[in-house]
């Protein structure tokens, strides 16, 4: 079979201060092909992507795009030849309609100048087709839509353009399985199109379902490129990390003790009459699809948002939670799943991060001992195997998945008794995620309760000792271990079998 | 394609705002004023040079600290100048020496509660609370007196304004105390970690458990505070209380903040930046002044300066 080469990448180069993120990398992109590229957090993925996209430029090395050297790209010039990336952080503006979303630059203006909003929207309407997202009118505001929904717009928008090569960078990791479905519905039309797609993720479930080939980098560096016909999931992951590990999901065999916390007829926003408990050293999953409550649920027990009507008791007692600082002193820890905005503080150092609820433990005769928050964040950055320079670096300049890794850490240091987790692995690489299992059950087994909200049905499945589903702000479906099946949790969270709840 | 990522020399002195560029812009200044006036590297000037440093410093120190927070506290030079104008008034009754000093700082802290109720409890947007409270401080320091300036003939006044300990007058001692406070509260303790955390992003400090209002809460009370000592230092220049204290010269507080590398959106920066910003303008101050330079291009050039820092500054964040 001949292939056509879109994009050929040589000897990419790319050095950070502290860090050289790429490391003379080389990599060829086919017409009509889905491939992926994996590694471990900060392995280089991302800024190779950057530099494709315009928005770094490489210290060294060529570009060739579509048979063309590529002498300096940037933003602009990328786009303009056909490329198009689909960055983890959405770029939408969210108080504008659809239609003026995907024709973002493009102008339809009639003759007196004014825009020409029946041709905007009949253009908006057919590119919504393209992706499925037909029943919207295109007048809708963008932020109504869910995570997902606002993936698609990009994708629609990137088809407005002549696209040659499409981008995506961990484009599964806020998305549930049907949801991923569509997407994937999406990449392989355009595939058969004679789109080249690059596809980065962590899920290693997905590129064996969507890729041709996959490149695997560390350090900055490719280690192998492979028809996925001819590599096996385990060869992969061992090229990752270079060595031999078991993927593996700590079971939970913890004796599950007293009813630690009780929520009883929660209402708030979304959420009406919601109750349930967690027991202690109990490993307790929520699921549920995009907007369903439990997130709103979390938000409530950890006093970010006001509670309508309900109880929160805690050991038995009731306790009045009107703020995170409430719930702090009654060791209830809450790490959020937008990292960007409510889990870290970007340009403070990876240091200050870590200890920042935990202040009052390097304190000595009341001031702070920096020696100590030292070495305090660098237990956690080694325990957590966060690819840092050093605990001084602030956190914008780290890879995206070891910004996560920071989110948890922060809270595990402070001993919580009840923690709730919002997507704690989201963009997480295989490894790490074991470590954060492996921390999540460490603190069960000192008596303390874990609920975490995924949208990773496998993860769900395998660490939960129980799980509750959502489903429109009521709880449809309390599953016990031994019942916990794909199957069972998929038909609560789309609302069926409700009246089945005991 | 070599090293195209790069940028340039300049930028990228100008633009990472580290204590190296603002040592090199203060060196080069010196370098210029020298050549210009031959009066300019004598001791009288550089007596002169701590003088004009002394109050300002102390100032800006107390701006950093809302400015941390993300926050700005534009009511400073009027604030000074009724602290000074209590302290003048009290002194009238008979109050002298450290009972002065407590009046002005208890009206600095007072200024500040203000403004920390109108911008924590009220909520009201830090610029334009502190902009209504600019007038009305500066109403105030000429309706305590009926708008008449009062001679302190103190002698702790007398002392701050024209002694000098080891060479260097006690006014720049006061300034070095005050810094060295401010140095130690930001770097060693928690109400210091938390300006930068709630500076850095609100929202993740308040879900981390930091009391973001009361932090911002003491920031103001913080920058009242050095008013206050500020007012006891500028009234010592001269033995006289003014009700016009500081007049004109508002923004050279934000423009020494800025110019020294501390962020105005806040998180970012520390007192050793502003103390190296208010040495910088004083020395651009006081080469204007010795090369006689007419008043309004004096101006002129001070605003050219505030630009130019909240510029590099907007730079700064775009690359961060
Ligand atoms: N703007 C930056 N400044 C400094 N260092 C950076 C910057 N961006 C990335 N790095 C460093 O470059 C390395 C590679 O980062 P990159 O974001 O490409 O990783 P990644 O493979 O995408 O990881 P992840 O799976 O976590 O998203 C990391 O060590 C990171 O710390
Ligand atoms: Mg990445």
């Amino acid at each position: 079979m001949e292939y056509h080469t879109l994009l050929k990448l040589e000897a990419i180069t790319k050095q950070f201060p502290g860090v050289k993120a790429l490391d003379s990398v080389d990599l060829d992109v086919r017409f009509g092909e889905v491939h992926a590229i994996v590694g471990e957090n900060g392995a280089g993925k991302s800024t190779l992507i950057k530099i494709v996209s315009g928005a770094y430029t490489n210290d060294s090395g060529t570009i060739e795009f579509d048979g063309e050297k590529i002498g300096a790209l940037t933003p602009h010039i990328s786009l303009e030849k056909g490329i198009s990336v689909i960055y983890q952080e959405l770029s939408y503006l969210p108080t504008m309609s659809i239609a003026e979303n995907i024709y973002i630059g493009r102008q339809h203006k009639k003759k007196n100048r004014t825009v020409d909003y029946k041709a905007l929207f009949e253009n908006s309407r057919r590119m919504q087709a393209l992706v499925g997202l037909e029943h919207y009118p295109p007048s809708t505001e963008v932020r109504m839509l869910s995570t997902a929904e606002k993936q698609l717009i990009e994708i629609a928008r990137a088809q407005v353009r002549d696209m040659k090569l499409l981008i995506l960078d961990e484009p599964t990791s806020a998305l549930n399985e049907e949801e991923i479905h569509r997407l994937f519905a999406i990449i392989h039309k355009l595939r058969a199109q004679g789109c080249g797609v690059i596809y980065i993720t962590h899920k290693m479930d997905e590129i064996f379902k969507i890729a041709d080939r996959v490149t695997v980098m560390r350090d900055g560096r490719r280690i192998l490129t492979e028809d996925m016909a001819n590599i096996s999931r385990a060869d992969i992951i061992k090229a990752m990390v270079g060595r031999e590990i078991r993927e593996f999901y700590p079971i939970s065999p913890h004796g599950v003790g007293d009813v630690l916390l009780e929520i009883e007829n929660l209402s708030s926003g979304i959420l009406k009459d919601v109750s349930f408990r967690a027991h202690k050293g109990e490993i307790l999953g929520f699921y549920g699809l995009m907007g369903c409550g439990s997130e709103r649920a979390m938000e409530c027990v950890f006093g970010k948002v006001p509670m309508e009507k309900g109880v929160i008791k805690v050991d038995g007692k009731r306790v009045k939670v009107r703020s995170p600082r409430d719930a702090i002193r009654h060791k209830i820890a809450y790490a959020p799943g937008e990292r960007k905005t409510e889990g870290l503080m970007l340009i403070q150092p990876v240091r200050v991060n870590i200890s920042c609820v935990t202040l009052s433990k390097v304190k000595k005769n009341g001031l702070l001992n920096l020696k100590l928050e030292r070495s305090m964040a660098s237990r956690w950055i080694k325990q957590l195997r966060i690819k840092t320079p050093s605990p001084e670096t602030p956190i914008s300049s780290l890879s995206g998945g070891n910004q996560q890794k920071v989110v948890p850490a922060k809270w595990m240091e402070n001993k919580p008794r009840v923690f709730l987790l919002n997507e704690p692995t989201k963009g997480v690489d295989v490894g790490a995620k074991t470590e954060i299992y492996m921390q999540m059950e460490e603190i069960c087994r000192n008596g303390a309760t874990v609920v975490f909200i995924t949208s990773d049905l496998p993860e769900l499945l395998a660490i939960s000792d129980r799980v509750y589903v959502f489903h429109e702000g009521t709880i449809t479906g309390e599953i016990v271990r031994k019942d916990l099946t794909q199957e069972n949790v998929a038909k609560k969270a789309i609302g069926e079998a409700a009246h089945e709840k005991e | 394609m070599k090293r195209n990522n790069n940028p340039g020399f300049v930028r990228r002195v100008l633009v990472n705002g580290n204590v190296g560029t603002v040592l090199f812009a203060l060196i080069a200044l010196c370098i210029l004023w020298s050549s210009l006036s031959p009066y300019f590297f004598t001791l009288t000037n550089a007596k002169n040079l701590a003088i004009y440093s002394a109050y300002l410093g102390i100032m800006a120190f107390g701006f950093t600290f809302p400015i941390l927070t993300g926050s700005i506290d534009l009511s400073q030079m009027p604030l000074m100048a009724m602290s000074g104008m209590m302290m003048g008034a009290f002194y009238r009754l008979g109050v002298t020496g450290l009972g002065l000093f407590g009046v002005a700082s208890m009206t600095g802290l007072l200024g500040g509660a203000i403004n920390a109720t109108l911008v924590n409890v009220m909520n009201i947007i830090p610029f334009i609370a502190t902009v209504g409270t600019q007038l009305i401080f500066r109403a105030f320091s000429f309706l305590i007196t009926d708008g008449v300036y009062v001679t302190v003939k103190d002698s702790m006044i007398r002392t701050i304004g024209y002694e000098s300990i080891l060479g260097i007058p006690v006014m720049f001692w006061i300034m070095l105390i005050v810094l060295a406070i401010c140095w130690f509260v930001l770097k060693y303790t928690q109400f210091g970690r938390n300006l930068y955390c709630v500076g850095s992003s609100e929202q993740a400090a308040h879900l981390s458990g930091i009391n973001v209002k009361k932090t911002r809460f003491i920031a103001y009370l913080c920058s009242g505070l050095m008013c206050g000592i500020a007012a006891v230092v500028y009234t010592s220049q001269s033995g006289v209380a003014l009700n016009s204290a500081g007049t004109g010269a508002e923004m050279d507080i934000v423009t020494a903040v800025v110019i020294g590398g501390t962020s105005m959106s806040g998180g970012r920066g520390s007192i050793f930046n502003t103390f190296l910003g208010v040495i910088l303008m004083s020395v651009v101050a006081n080469g204007m002044a010795l090369l006689g330079l007419n008043p309004y291009f004096q101006m002129l050039f001070k605003g050219l300066i505030l630009v130019v820092a909240v510029y590099l500054d907007t730079l700064r964040a775009r690359n961060a």
